[in-house]
């Protein structure tokens, strides 16, 4: 990043700032302390257990559909290439519901602390109330642990995002020569079996869910990254201003 | 200083401004601010280490501090400038996605 690049930037956080202290009577709790899981939140956590849940099923139903019915035409040898191309789509999705579930996972923790959080109001109060060389053993969470926590989950998350994205990048090539192999032409000599209706389906409709997510995720990272990079910015100028 | 050390030292002046901002709103014996030791208390930091932040986030004019008498010991109280809720705000905002 050149020095002209990062003085721009410099300039945006003064200017959000400024055009933040201008605003803050629009926004007037802002400094409430009170988290909320909001009804986005709860629903996307519940959807991020389901879905990868039902992928995760469903690609069991699809590895015995694999393993118990050969695929059409003379038997051909089980290579490790042959093996690979049958299960392809199963290792993809499976690795897809794994990350999914971990989401899941942090977001059922992150819920916690933010109940956590809420419920240290009454502590906070009577620890002030309190004479001033006295307290308990309550230890207090703040506003700035929880950001960060989930800033260092996100960065987390980003990695596995782009590992899933290039997944992805192969699960749709494997889609693309399963159309073309549907209507007659062929691209390699591994003839692909067709499932029974239902797993036809419902893989159907898992494979779309999937393009769905990976755009939904490949647009929250986008967004993410600019306020990642407002965050970093912030703190180097406090630490310049500390002189830390 | 490296970009988690940025983070670790953000961490620290931002629980403390927050810490200060909570007393001031949720005091209810009318004395603005937030006894030193209820601070270092809420940031969950050894006293030597507290104390080097609150010197520089004083020295920035981020906070203030005063002295006050406790029967017969002096107390340090600290509040916040408008330039320390302001950065405060800002890192509220930012993490709290409102755009």
């Amino acid at each position: 990043m050149t020095n002209s690049d990062q003085e721009t930037q410099k300039n945006q956080v003064e200017k959000d700032s400024k055009d933040f202290s201008s605003t803050k009577n629009d926004q007037p709790n802002l400094l409430n302390y009170r988290l909320s899981f909001s009804d986005s939140q709860k629903r996307f956590l519940i959807l991020s257990a389901i879905i990868p849940l039902a992928i995760f099923l469903l690609q069991i139903a699809n590895l015995v559909f694999v393993i118990v019915n050969p695929p059409p035409g003379p038997t051909q040898e089980l290579t490790f290439s042959r093996i690979v191309d049958m299960t392809a789509p199963l290792i993809i999705m499976i690795t897809m519901s794994i990350l999914g579930l971990l989401n899941f996972i942090f977001l059922l923790s992150w819920k916690r602390k933010i109940t956590r959080y809420n419920n240290q109001k009454q502590l906070f109060k009577k620890m002030i109330a309190g004479a001033p060389n006295e307290s308990d053993d309550t230890e207090f969470i703040s506003f700035a642990q929880l950001s960060y926590q989930n800033l260092k989950h996100m960065k987390m998350m980003r990695i596995f995002s782009y590992i899933t994205n290039t997944i992805s990048i192969v699960y749709i090539l494997w889609i693309i020569r399963g159309i073309l192999a549907e209507i007659g032409i062929a691209i390699s000599g591994v003839p692909i079996p067709r499932p029974p209706l239902v797993l036809y389906v419902l893989n159907t409709i898992a494979q779309i869910v999937l393009l769905v997510y990976i755009v939904i995720q490949w647009m929250f990272f986008h967004k993410w990254n600019k306020k990642l990079l407002k965050i970093e910015l912030f703190e180097k100028q406090t630490i310049d201003e500390l002189e830390l | 200083m490296k970009s988690s050390q940025y983070r670790s030292a953000n961490l620290i002046i931002q629980t403390i401004l927050e810490g200060i901002i909570r007393a001031e709103r949720d005091d209810s014996i009318l004395k603005k601010g937030i006894v030193k030791y209820h601070l270092v208390r809420y940031c969950g930091l050894k006293t030597t280490t507290a104390e080097k932040y609150f010197l520089k986030l004083e020295k920035a004019g981020y906070i203030q501090s005063r002295e006050e008498s406790w029967g017969e010991r002096t107390i340090i109280v600290y509040t916040i400038t408008p330039l320390g809720r302001e950065r405060h705000e800002w890192f509220v905002r930012i993490n709290s996605e409102i755009e």
